[in-house]
């Protein structure tokens, strides 16, 4: 699996028939440290991931289309979970930070950690 | 998946068996920011409603066999969806750097 940050949606009204009602969300890979790795892969949601979580990315297709319950689905990339943090040694951070300050600084950039609201209720969509 | 540009057609005659009546577009795959990366590729196109010019979103391996009518025919590239829009998440702080509607250049 990988670490990403949502940073948008892809919308579109013409589209594999397996697409109507699921939300694409467009993620940046991220490293362990929570920098940009490079590249990015649009995903279907199924957790309600929100605008700049870190989250994380199932890239394998059969496992993603057990996930949604949709056998013949031409979906190999899925969201699977909302990071809270990473903790341990990420020895490749270059600028020497500690495990502790990447989670805090990684896992919630949008807002501070104390004033962030509830998400909203995690309801799986399109499967049944 | 990734997007892509669709930049060309691909006609051909004599076809590998459960190719017949697929459509073949070639695309320029595209970073978030809608500039060319990697090399162009031809895909099939499972919208049946791709044309040149326009911003799409494909799959690659097997699950691109799988968007076909026939799930066992020769596609390692499918067309899946065309893009109306790429839109930022409200509170994104980076959905400034997504780009309109319109193809960007020289950004970042």
């Amino acid at each position: 699996m990988k670490l990403a940050r949502v940073v948008g949606t892809v919308v579109s009204t013409i589209n594999a028939p397996i697409f109507d009602d699921r939300t694409l969300l467009l993620c940046d890979l991220l490293d362990p440290a929570g920098r940009p790795a490079g590249g990015y892969l649009i995903a279907v949601d199924t957790v309600g991931a929100g605008a700049g979580e870190m989250v994380l990315i199932l890239d394998e297709g059969n496992s993603a289309r057990q996930v949604l319950a949709a056998p013949g689905a031409p979906i190999r990339t899925i969201v699977v979970g909302i990071v809270d943090e990473v903790t341990g040694d990420i020895a490749a951070d270059p600028v020497g930070r500690t495990a502790a300050d990447v989670a805090v600084s990684s896992a919630a950039p949008a807002r501070p950690r104390a004033a962030r609201p509830s998400r909203r209720p995690r309801t799986r969509r399109g499967s049944a | 998946m990734q997007l892509a540009r669709v930049i060309g057609t691909v006609v051909a005659t004599t076809k590998a068996p459960g190719l017949e009546g697929v459509k073949l577009l070639v695309i320029q795959p595209l970073d978030r920011h809608r500039e060319p990366v990697g090399s162009q590729l031809v895909a099939a196109d499972a919208v049946h409603m791709a044309g040149p010019g326009e911003l799409v979103y494909f799959v690659a391996a097997r699950e691109a066999a799988l968007a076909m009518p026939d799930p066992f025919v020769p596609v390692d590239h499918a067309i899946v969806g065309i893009v109306d829009a790429v839109a930022p998440l409200s509170g994104s702080e980076t959905g400034d750097a997504l780009g309109g509607g319109r193809r960007s250049r020289g950004r970042r």
